[in-house]
């Protein structure tokens, strides 16, 4: 680096950033069926035909270098079987550290629905965290996929649930056990049966899938680094969105 | 006639005057007005361009790289456009600046081809020294063809401002921009 002059210390920069800023593509886009979509530059949208405003929306923050369109099929049956509003946020960069405000901002567009949860994938949970750390009014729970909090939301009054999978190879699950403190009181389940039947708002629901990946959260492919999968892409965001649909049933939101 | 006319350009284009050799590196911050799903204002990212000026008669030549982010994530684009000054005084100059980029967004195992154009006035501090400052306001079209078959948003039309420097690379502002 010594070596360089000034202008090759930029050009090497911009080559390293340009290396390290690559994303994951989403899968091709196929027929949404009745999927209704509204993208604008700040989110994708995905709601029915039929919305029920009673339910609250659901704002998502993607993984860091993960296209947001990744994630829309994971969340179209939770949108088309519960007549639910999801919002994909987009990103600067597709790095949603960058815009950590943007959940609270967006739902403040969104004006026909009116109450809101917060959730996120990888770097997108630990960014919805900061998101509830500085703004707890804005949401009613908090979910995690593959994601821990570094900010001390363990006196949030939020049912949170923060879903896992046993072969992903991408969280760091030191980083994961040992941040477990800034969420409230854990509960460990096996299965989306065995949620409580009264609200959880005060704890963490911890629900592990069998057989899952860091990816296949979403709809990107592989990611480097991370652990192979024995059960596909669509079961795993099954068992998310059965979780979901419960978490959300018994918590009335 | 036409073997005339490119003569006539290629002598032109030879001539040394106006802008010395510079490198310019420049900031930019682009706000987004419309793209092919909706007019709306809205912040449309930031970057950074490194580019070799190579002066003509009139104006100068330049090319070199730019890095931003966009609504498809990043992108990198080769751009190369024509400087022509408007306006020269004493310590300043005001440009007219066109480039067209041809790049990648930036895709792990799948680059999608991006390209635009776009046009920033833009003005110039001549400070005497190895170093000038500029700073400028225009307009930018982008298009990834190809992100079409991932998401809607795949055309856009910017306002683009820039802050940058430019570094003479032989001494300083050169006394032929000087009236």
């Amino acid at each position: 680096m010594y070596l360089l002059n000034p202008i090759q210390k930029i050009l090497l920069l911009l080559l390293l950033s340009g290396i390290f800023s690559c994303s994951y593509l989403p899968e091709e886009k196929v027929g949404a069926g009745d999927l209704i979509l509204e993208e604008t530059a700040d989110y994708i949208l995905l709601k029915s035909a039929f919305v029920d405003v009673s339910k609250a929306g659901i704002v998502f923050y993607p993984g860091g270098l993960v296209d947001p369109h990744a994630y829309i099929t994971s969340f179209k049956d939770l949108v088309l079987e519960d007549n639910r509003v999801v919002v994909i946020l987009k990103v600067s960069a597709n790095l949603a550290i960058l815009n950590s405000k943007k959940a609270s901002s967006v739902i403040s567009e969104v004006t026909y629905i009116n109450q809101w949860i917060v959730g996120g994938h990888s770097l997108g949970g630990s960014t919805a965290c900061i998101d509830v750390f500085n703004h707890p009014d804005n949401f009613k729970g908090l979910f995690l996929l593959a994601a821990y909090s570094v900010n001390d939301l363990a006196a949030y009054n939020l049912p949170c649930v923060s879903i896992t999978a046993s072969h992903d190879e991408v969280l760091e699950l030191a980083s994961f056990n040992e941040n477990k403190v800034n969420l409230p009181e854990e509960i460990n389940i096996s299965s989306p049966a065995e949620l409580p039947i009264g609200s959880t708002v005060g704890k963490t629901i911890y629900y592990e899938i069998e057989g899952g990946t860091h990816a296949q959260f979403g709809n990107y492919g592989s990611q480097e680094g991370d652990g192979m999968a024995i059960i596909s892409p669509d079961a795993q965001q099954l068992l998310v969105i059965k979780m979901l649909q419960k978490f959300l049933l018994i918590n009335q939101l | 006639m036409r073997k005339r006319f490119l003569l006539t350009l290629l002598i032109n284009l030879s001539v040394y005057s106006g802008y010395s050799q510079n490198i310019a590196l420049d900031i930019n911050s682009f706000y987004g007005g419309w793209n092919n799903e909706l007019s709306a204002y809205y912040y449309g990212g930031a970057g950074i361009s490194l580019l070799y000026e190579h002066p003509l008669k009139k104006g100068a030549l330049s090319g070199g790289f730019a890095l931003r982010t966009i609504d498809w994530g990043n992108q990198v684009t080769v751009n190369v456009g024509y400087n022509a000054t408007y306006l020269l005084r004493d310590n300043w100059r005001l440009d007219g600046v066109s480039t067209v980029g041809l790049g990648l967004a930036l895709f792990k195992y799948k680059p999608l081809l991006v390209w635009s154009f776009g046009y920033v006035p833009e003005f110039t501090w001549l400070r005497k020294k190895k170093i000038d400052y500029s700073m400028g306001l225009g307009i930018r079209y982008s298009n990834s063809p190809a992100y079409k078959n991932y998401g809607q948003i795949y055309q856009l039309l910017e306002f683009p401002i820039k802050i940058g420097v430019k570094y003479h690379l032989k001494g300083k502002t050169p006394a032929s921009v000087v009236p």
